[in-house]
């Protein structure tokens, strides 16, 4: 770079200007196009012109100077457009018709204030740049300088800024009750006071810190009014939820639209949350009209759905639905019980409590299931499938279910109804769906130890009598019982499934074998009766089967032989197990000539060898204790066989002398030549169908479910002793407790009372010196 | 240090037999320079030397002296003889700040290319590991480079532009792109003859609009991928690191161009913007200055593109004004507007607009102060920060230490005060009594307002400060009131006469009434 002479010389260059800058001059230049662009006049403006003299000034060290006129040239005009409001804010105060206007008139006057405070700040960006720093001692940047003025020149906290939020709040108003609003002018306005800061040392803006309050609360009251309307109207409890939840989705939504969710509006909405839900819902959800199912009945889902989002909004963790629906729930649930519990007493004022039963087991257990599965739909469909809800309903249910004395009776006898007739034609998914909330049903049962007892006299007599539709289905529903309560529970249920198909194996055995022995040895005169065992582990078994069955049936000499053909068989292949026959289960087939034709005749065991008897006695008559003598049967049992085949219309096989409806003891039988019937093969029917419990059996049942609860009781404090050696009397309720809740809920004076007992035999110890400690005693 | 520093200084050639890899990078700088005459990276250039200083700067972890030769636009990722870019070199030595301060000035460092995978590896320190993994990413456009981004901004913007390509893309859509003459005239041959027309401002594209406008855009960095195609070679375009090089280069071309079409004249404005709106550089605006003494003025075509660059005529021309708000002011409406650099030599408007067009320059050193205060007024910190650097490392003063420190003053940079006040203490002997000093004291205590007994001079404190590097006090020894090393011990003769000097000021600050 070359040097040309007059340069040779280093100068400092910038220096010497500053003597001969006149502010006067320079200000006189930078005001007038100050008030050309606020007069819109901008564009004849030279840029370079007006930063140079602003420069200038700067660099001449007259910056606090300029930065001051600067602020009193721009407060000077602010005060000139706060004066032109005058005909809204003082002279018409309280006529609000004009507030369209002045708030058009100040979003117009705020924009071009932006406006010229953004253009002020480009000419003047040296002043900006070097004079105000980025600290609190310094003087605020020229765009902040800006927004203070106009909040301390135009807006400022008398009367101006009163009639504004006046007028804000009353346009607002009238937005919210439908009329037509400038809604972007008011989203400005409001922007506008969103942007000034409070002060230069309080950050938080005028909407915040003065307007905010004022807002919520005459939006507030608005709404508490409305809603007492409309409690003062019709107290529906439906129209409430619908209505308040409009209001609070406009409030939303106008809350979004004005951009304000942070600052002004989102104290507003929770705050209305909380005046019209949380204080208000408990009280409309306690009137009549507000049963969750009737809305549901009445498909009311909407109203539901929207019930659900306000509970959400105005209840942490939705305590008011789980409370709601526990109530109701319980109480519907309540009403069931003492319905099935009235119609009981009603059949047993009728003499016919049995029969009955059944039915009202079935009625009850589906009502249970009806109301379950509309309270599955109702959470699927609007409560957003809620998982705590779920578990909320859930709880009542379980509380109403056991509340019923009979409930585990109940629901083995509609499984047994459903499994002998009602899932008859149904299609696999519709079985599946039964069963399911069968077992749904089953976990609300506390006592799972009782129904297991029902359930396995129930299964048993279906097994033995073949009288299970399907029993895949059975297998099912032990499935689903298995995935509930565990492979403990249903491990007899399935021994007893092992037992009938390990006996037809046997059968195919032993007729094998059979058959040998009588090609060898028997004349083929003999008569063949065949024989088909069931053969039943005793311990899989409910005893009841058994019950009655301690005396040893008389068969015919051909029956007896099979018999013994079938015992010497068993002892040969399984050496060391005992064989017992129940005499009382089963059934016979036999073939009988009547006058007319021949009849196959289905009859229970016991009825076979009574009418063998008659086989070959023509006319005669035989009297009752000479059959109680042949047959062994107890008078009892007796009578009630006899019953059947002698009394019954359908299936009267012999004549009873006298004739009467009951059988006495000094009767005689005949056996019956002329009987007709339709059918070539007849049925004769036990007189010991299932059905209900009577109130005997019920308490006999009891009685036992307690003795073997005591043993389970004793069974866990031993193993729950044996893992922990010493453990304190509260721990070890509990523990035991928890052990068995899958089965039932122990009572805890009965534990106490197993406690005192394994003490007495020496399981546990005492501890010496403090008696609430136990050791276990190996 | 353990490492072994390889002599940057032998700069005879290698005696490699397979050709490494500098020379290929050389000889790729040569078949530029077919189109340039300024060499990059070349021995014997002033560049190669550049690059040499920055490479010893970022061996001993000298930030300061490796900001200067970035500033003065040496390419970062260039590589020495041994194949060691500056960025290795500042991590294996494990200078954290240097390492800091290159990534951030356009340093790659990628961990798919060999360069990249070196500097990781031969990271000092975990912390650079750290810092150059962060900063393993390759970027569309190099946003650490202002004036590529600059570039990108203008073309995704559609500022100035004043020609459009239609053509219809493979998709059977009718496009356009709009793009600046010059800029495409600067960058190959081809396009010169595409846009040669003054008047056409709208040019059909028939054939290949797809790859015409790919390649338009890879000219303003907007996109970075390689898309080679016929119109790539045409356009005379290359897909590598150093195409940014290039580009600039192309632009000093060109702006040589521009420089010889300056007029110096006494001519009514009419005529001029006549004359100037005519030439084949297709200026859009003129910059000038004007001689105080004769009144003529030297007028420069230009281009508000590039211009715009700087945040005073980017407010000028109102492109960073927000959507809306309508800043038009009579520069911005004129079509050809003329603008003067007030009080402002034509030696030191070609350093700004060499510096505009081609992101460096040279500063003379005794046009320093200028370009540093012309820098400041126009908000162009890159050059005032440049001019700055020129001042700080002038190995004999560029001005009185009066002046300099004024203008540190007046443009804030806190280095140059830094600076003064370390030549003063390093002859406070001569300043102690000079006229000058005092008053320059009396300057700094009055730049804070309102001051109070106790507040502190930072011009007498940063003496104090050089002063104890001087004497090679230990910050430790100072007593914290009075700053003196304590005497009760036995101190050295060099601790004696710091505390002498630091008396001797006191001496004076007493004279002035001002305490300190």
């Amino acid at each position: 770079m070359k040097m040309t002479t007059q340069r040779g010389k280093i100068k400092a260059p910038r220096a010497k200007t500053s003597s001969s800058v006149s502010f006067d001059k320079s200000w006189e230049i930078l005001a007038s196009a100050m008030t050309k662009i606020q007069d819109h006049e901008s564009s004849p403006l030279s840029f370079e012109l007006l930063y140079r003299t602003s420069y200038q000034l700067v660099i001449s060290k007259m910056s606090a100077q300029l930065y001051d006129a600067v602020k009193c040239h721009i407060s000077a005009h602010l005060d000139k457009v706060q004066a032109g409001f005058d005909p809204y804010v003082v002279v018409a105060r309280d006529d609000l018709s004009l507030a369209p206007k002045f708030l058009e008139g100040l979003n117009k006057q705020w924009s071009d204030h932006q406006t010229c405070t953004k253009m002020i700040g480009d000419v003047m960006m040296y002043l900006d740049r070097v004079y105000c720093l980025d600290n609190t001692s310094s003087p605020p940047k020229l765009a902040d300088l800006g927004l203070h003025l106009f909040r301390d020149h135009v807006v400022g906290t008398g009367p101006f800024a009163e009639y504004l939020y006046k007028v804000l709040i009353n346009e607002i108003q009238r937005e919210r009750e439908g009329e037509m609003v400038d809604r972007i002018v008011i989203k400005n306005v409001l922007s506008m006071l969103d942007l000034l800061p409070q002060s230069k040392s309080n950050k938080e803006s005028v909407l915040v810190h003065c307007f905010s309050d004022q807002l919520v609360a005459a939006t507030t009251n608005f709404y508490s009014q409305a809603a007492r309307d409309l409690l003062d109207g019709n107290k529906d409890p439906v129209v409430y939820v619908t209505k308040v939840s409009g209001w609070l989705e406009d409030e939303e939504k106008r809350s979004k639209y004005y951009a304000l969710e942070s600052q002004a509006y989102s104290p507003l909405v929770s705050d209305l949350t909380v005046k019209l839900v949380s204080t208000k819902l408990p009280e409309v959800m306690a009137l009549p009209g507000s049963e969750i199912r009737k809305w549901y009945q009445a498909k009311k889902f909407d109203e539901l759905k929207t019930l659900y989002r306000l509970i959400s909004k105005g209840f942490p963790q939705r305590s008011l639905l789980h409370h709601l629906l526990k109530e109701q729930i319980v109480s519907e649930g309540q009403n069931l019980n003492s319905a099935s519990n009235s119609a009981v007493e009603a059949a047993r004022k009728e003499k016919k409590p049995s029969a009955q039963q059944t039915a009202l087991a079935h009625k009850w257990v589906t009502d249970v299931l009806t109301m379950r599965d509309e309270f599955a739909e109702i959470t699927a469909k609007c409560f957003d499938n809620d998982v705590e809800v779920v578990k909320s309903i859930d709880e009542a249910f379980v509380e109403f279910v056991n509340k019923h004395a009979r409930v585990a009776e109940y629901l083995s006898l509609y499984i047994d109804n459903l499994m002998k007739k009602a899932l008859k034609g149904k299609s696999d998914e519709e079985v599946a769906a039964i069963l399911d909330s069968t077992v749904a049903c089953f976990n609300f049962i506390t006592d799972k130890d009782r129904f297991e007892n029902y359930y396995k006299a129930h299964l048993g007599k279906r097994l033995l009598n073949s009288k299970s539709l399907s029993d895949d289905a059975e297998r099912q529903l032990i499935s689903r019982f298995k995935m509930a309560a565990g492979g403990a529970f249903t491990s007899k249920f399935e021994g007893m499934f092992k037992d009938i198909a390990t006996s037809a194996d046997e059968m195919e055995f032993f007729r094998k074998s059979r058959a040998s022995i009588t090609a060898d040895s028997e004349p083929s005169s003999a008569k063949k009766v065949e024989l088909t065992v069931a053969l039943l582990s005793g311990t899989y078994w409910p005893t009841s089967i058994a019950q009655g069955a301690n005396y040893t049936l008389i068969h015919c000499a051909d029956a007896e032989n099979a018999k013994e053909q079938f015992e010497q068989y068993y002892s040969k292949a399984h050496s060391g197990r005992k064989l017992e026959w129940v005499p009382n289960l089963g059934n016979a087939d036999i073939r009988i000539k009547f006058k007319k034709k021949f009849h196959d005749v289905n009859v229970p065991n016991p009825v076979m060898p009574i009418l063998m008897l008659f086989q070959d006695v023509g006319d005669q008559s035989i009297s009752f204790h000479r059959i109680q003598m042949e047959t062994g049967i107890p008078i009892p049992d007796l009578k009630r066989h006899l019953q059947s085949v002698s009394v019954a219309p359908k299936t009267r096989l012999l004549k009873k002398v006298p004739m009467s409806k009951d059988v006495n003891e000094t009767d005689e039988f005949f056996f019956n030549e002329n009987f007709e019937a339709p059918m070539t093969k007849i049925r004769v029917l036990a007189i010991n169908a299932t059905r209900a419990e009577t109130d005997v059996e019920r308490d006999a049942t009891m009685v036992q479910i307690d003795k073997s609860r005591q043993n389970e009781i004793d069974a866990a404090i031993v193993r729950v002793m044996k893992s922990r050696k010493t453990l304190n009397h509260n721990n070890l309720v509990g523990e035991v407790t928890k052990q068995l809740a899958s089965r039932f809920k122990p009572p805890i004076p009965t534990i106490k009372h197993c406690i005192e007992s394994l003490l007495e035999r020496e399981y546990l110890r005492r501890d010496d010196n403090d008696t609430t400690l136990f050791h276990y005693e190996a | 240090m353990g490492l072994s520093c390889n002599p940057i200084a032998s700069l005879s050639p290698s005696p490699m037999s397979v050709e490494p890899k500098y020379k290929i990078i050389q000889r790729f700088d040569e078949e530029e320079d077919k189109l340039a005459t300024t060499a990059v990276a070349r021995q014997g250039s002033p560049d190669f030397e550049g690059f040499a200083e920055l490479c010893d700067a970022a061996r001993s972890g000298d930030l300061e002296r490796v900001e200067k030769a970035v500033a003065f636009g040496v390419n970062v990722n260039q590589i020495d003889e041994f194949d060691y870019s500056p960025l290795i070199l500042a991590s294996l030595c494990g200078h954290y700040e240097v390492v800091e301060y290159l990534l951030n000035n356009g340093a790659k460092c990628d961990r798919d290319t060999f360069q990249g995978e070196r500097c990781l590896y031969g990271a000092l320190t975990d912390s650079i590991r750290q810092l150059l993994l962060k900063f393993d990413i390759s970027k569309a456009v190099d946003a650490t480079q202002p004036f590529l981004a600059h570039l990108a901004k203008v073309f995704s913007r559609k500022l100035f532009t004043d020609v459009v390509f239609k053509g219809v893309s493979d998709s059977g859509e009718t496009v356009e792109i709009k793009a600046h003459k010059f800029f495409l005239a600067a960058q190959s041959p081809y396009l010169t003859q595409v846009v040669a027309s003054k008047t056409k401002s709208v040019i059909p594209i028939i054939a290949n609009f797809d790859d015409f406008e790919y390649c338009i855009r890879y000219l303003y960095f907007v996109e970075s991928d390689a898309k080679e195609s016929k119109i790539s070679h045409k356009l005379d375009i290359t897909f590598d690191d150093f195409y940014s090089v290039a580009v600039k280069t192309k632009l000093a071309v060109y702006f040589e161009k521009l420089l010889d079409q300056k007029i110096t004249t006494f001519e009514p404005e009419e005529d001029v913007i006549d004359k100037l709106s005519d030439l084949d550089t297709f200026p859009d605006a003129a910059i000038y200055t004007r001689d105080e003494e004769t009144g003529s003025r030297t007028y420069y075509p230009v281009h508000k593109m590039l211009l715009s660059r700087v945040e005073y005529f980017s407010l000028m021309f109102g492109t960073d004004s927000f959507q809306g708000i309508d800043t038009m002011y009579a520069e911005a409406t004129s079509s050809f507007p003329l603008l003067e650099l007030d009080q402002t030599t034509p030696e030191v408007a070609e350093i700004f607009l060499q510096w505009l067009y081609t992101d460096k320059c040279e500063i003379p050193r005794d046009l320093a102060l200028d370009v540093l205060f012309l820098a400041d007024s126009l908000f162009a910190d890159k050059l005032k920060s440049l001019a700055a650097i020129v001042i700080s490392q002038a190995e004999t003063p560029v001005a009185s230490m009066a002046d300099i420190l004024r203008a540190a003053w007046a443009t804030r940079i806190e280095r140059l005060e830094h600076y003064v006040a370390q030549h003063i203490s390093n002859d406070l002997d001569e300043w102690i009594d000079k006229e000058e000093f005092l008053e320059l004291v009396e300057e700094s205590a009055g730049r804070v307002t309102a001051r109070q007994e106790t507040d502190t001079i930072e011009l007498v404190d940063d003496v104090r400060y050089y002063l104890g590097k001087k004497w090679g006090v230990f910050e430790e020894d100072q007593d914290e009131k009075t700053g003196r090393v304590d005497e009760e011990f036995r101190i050295s003769q060099y601790e004696r006469r710091y505390n002498e000097d630091l008396d001797r000021i006191d001496d004076m600050l007493d004279k002035l009434k001002l305490g300190a």
